[in-house]
């Protein structure tokens, strides 16, 4: 069941998204939902999120900002994230209201609707929302995937494990590197503790944990690990025979 | 006092007097006009003949008829004392220089006509000469100094009265005890010498006077600057609310049309709601980018977004109003921040719609620089590759940036890099974390 919670100052436009709710409803009903709070008044949301009683996933709709009320959208949003890392927020907004970057990064949203699309565009974002909402829950629900988690600047951040292709320490800091398909990112860390948590991932020099899965070729002449995305990182020739039982495995 | 003939004394008297006011000509042109000159010589006349009755009177009066010298230019009565008390030190100055080489060069008797016009000439000459050299010096200076200023101009006054003075006392008492020769001699060698020491002093005073000056003016600026960038930030504001209540209004609008119908209607709301043209009104506003105190890092900001506007590429400012930024970081930063604004703007300016985004995100342990940019649809880029030094996408470019922005940051434990490719678009993010 997953519970679904609206706070927007237009009442007319309350009652629109009430209805697109409505009919996801009546032409999904392989899903189980239900509107938990509908309202104008951001404290009304509050008092649902401090005292409701079911652990049901959630799914916020949230406008960015109030008229009529000193609590914004994201100061609502920034609350609901510090206790609750699954939810699924979708901000509605007008463009100038946007502070993108800074949402992205502090509430990581599902999504955002523009007000000046108009009510069509906004109708096909949601359903389209509500359909990715329920495609991972049902993702959630049947396999745990390996997750590397990592702390920075009192966050902490999650990283799906098969998008590593390898951790790196650096000569000059006592940071880590992790190298995935998407991003390099450094934070403080230790390289052995990690190995011994992942089966998968391989200590290929004293610097360097590789993940196995990952790895589309190794040369052994020039001791280089290469992988599926064409990246590349170095092997120590002590660590060469070992890497190699591990990828035959 | 030595033996003149009276008629020849009195005439180069005359002509020492002329000089006075000759020279009081010269420093304020304003002065010169004819019924001045006869005024002027009819002056000079009357005192230097008083003056064979009266002794010294010839040195008091020229000092009253000065003062009628202004009747149509009436400029500030310190810089009339100023001029005052100049040409008289000058006048005073010449005098004792030129009948010292006066008689130096002739004899005390025998060549007395020579000698008298000898002395003339050169008091001419040496007067003429400091007066043309100090407006010349006052020139020059007043590239720097502002004798407008009425505190510097009372500076100087009250200096050159001081040495006036001096010259006075010493006049009186060497005329007291008859030693003229020798009077002249010390004369010229103690006004050279006070007017070297007057001059540094008050040279060194009008420089510490127009440091507090500026200190002053800059403190002004300040305040006006912070004033101003108040009122950008409340109209701002006040632009945003009435946005978003238009925004509004124009949306519940479309939703009471849907049920009447008017096509017509709802496509001139649907319209409206996308016009963009409100939008661009503001764009130069940036909220919070006001509030933001560290100057270094707001200044690499603000240039770099006016560079990337320069070359149309769509900018978005996100600034968290509460930044606090270590000292210490400050400069490492503002050289992070110009290598990634320039990467991002030369990585999208070719593309069709460009755009470069910046955030400044502050929580109670980090501060995060988040810069994003687009890139070419489907564009490949490989992030170990872009760390390599010399690589980059861009042709002609030195693609260092990365490796320099990397190595800076390594030098500060508590600076993380992250970059992130994705969707085609380029993120770096710089956290750092807050030391306690």
């Amino acid at each position: 069941m997953l519970n679904v919670a609206i706070c927007e100052d237009n009442l007319e436009l309350i009652n629109v998204y009430r209805l697109i709710f409505k009919n996801y409803m009546k032409e999904h009903p392989e899903h189980e939902m239900r509107i938990v709070v509908s309202t104008g008044n951001p404290s009304e949301l509050e008092n649902y999120i401090k005292y409701r009683s079911d652990n049901n996933p959630m799914f916020y709709l949230l406008d960015i900002e109030f008229a009529d009320s000193e609590t914004k959208g994201i100061d609502i949003a920034a609350e609901i994230r510090k206790n609750d890392a699954t939810a699924k927020i979708v901000f509605v907004t007008t463009h100038e209201e946007l502070a993108y970057l800074t949402f992205k990064r502090k509430i990581e949203p599902l999504d955002y609707i523009r007000k000046e699309d108009g009510i069509k565009a906004m109708n096909e974002s949601l359903y389209k929302d509500l359909d990715v909402t329920f495609e991972r829950l049902h993702e959630l629900n049947s396999q745990r995937r390996r997750m590397f988690h990592y702390s920075l600047g009192s966050r902490d951040y999650t990283v799906d494990i098969s998008t590593i292709n390898y951790l790196e320490t650096s000569s000059s800091s006592h940071k880590i590197f992790l190298h995935t398909l998407t991003e390099i990112t450094e934070f403080r860390g230790n390289l052995n503790s990690i190995e011994e948590e992942f089966s998968n991932l391989y200590l290929a020099h004293k610097s360097i944990l590789v993940n196995i899965n990952n790895i589309r070729s190794v040369d052994s002449m020039n001791k280089m690990i290469y992988f599926n995305d064409g990246s590349s990182c170095e092997v120590s020739r002590r660590k060469l025979p070992g890497l190699k039982r591990q990828i035959a495995q | 006092m030595i033996y003149l003939s009276t008629i020849s004394y009195q005439v180069m008297d005359l002509i020492n007097n002329i000089l006075f006011f000759l020279l009081i000509f010269i420093i304020i042109p304003q002065t010169r006009s004819k019924l001045n000159v006869i005024l002027a010589i009819l002056a000079s006349i009357t005192f230097s003949f008083i003056d064979l009755y009266h002794d010294s009177t010839g040195l008091l009066l020229p000092i009253v008829s000065y003062f009628f010298l202004f009747r149509t230019y009436k400029p500030r009565v310190v810089n009339r004392i100023l001029t005052l008390i100049t040409s008289t030190l000058i006048n005073a100055f010449s005098q004792s220089l030129s009948g010292l080489i006066a008689l130096k060069l002739f004899n005390y008797d025998g060549h007395m006509l020579e000698m008298l016009i000898s002395n003339v000439i050169g008091n001419y000459i040496i007067a003429l000469l400091i007066v043309y050299s100090g407006i010349f010096t006052v020139h020059w200076l007043s590239r720097y100094i502002d004798f407008n200023d009425k505190i510097i101009v009372m500076i100087i006054t009250s200096a050159l009265a001081i040495l006036l003075m001096g010259l006075i006392a010493l006049t009186i008492v060497s005329r007291i005890l008859n030693v003229q020769l020798e009077y002249m001699q010390t004369n010229i060698i103690l006004s050279a010498i006070i007017f070297i020491f007057i001059f540094l002093g008050t040279l060194y005073y009008i420089a510490g006077y127009l440091k507090q000056q500026r200190a002053i003016k800059e403190l002004d600026k300040l305040k006006e600057n912070r004033l101003y960038i108040k009122e950008l930030e409340d109209s701002y504001n006040e632009m945003r609310k009435f946005k978003h209540d238009y925004k509004n209004l124009l949306l519940s609008l479309s939703i009471q049309l849907q049920d009447n119908q008017n096509t017509a209607a709802s496509e001139t709301i649907n319209k409206l709601l996308k016009d963009s043209s409100i939008e661009q009104a503001s764009k130069l506003n940036y909220p919070g980018l006001f509030s933001l105190k560290d100057e270094l890092i707001r200044g690499i900001i603000i240039s770099k977004l006016i560079t990337a506007k320069n070359e149309n590429i769509a900018t978005a400012v996100e600034i968290a109003p509460d930044i606090n930024i270590s000292r210490n970081d400050s400069i490492t930063i503002t050289r992070i921040l110009g290598i990634l604004f320039d990467n991002a703007i030369e990585a999208c300016r070719n593309e069709s719609h460009p755009f470069l985004d910046f955030a400044l995100i502050s929580d109670p342990k980090y501060t995060e620089f988040i810069i994003t940019n687009n890139t070419a649809p489907n564009a490949k880029i490989n992030l170990n590759q872009i760390f390599s030094n010399g690589f980059s996408t861009k042709e002609n470019h030195s693609g260092l940036g990365l490796t320099n922005v990397q190595e800076l940051v390594n030098k500060k434990p508590n600076f993380f890099l992250k970059t992130k490719f994705e969707n085609d678009e380029f993120t770096v993010i710089l956290t750092i974390e807050k030391e306690n």
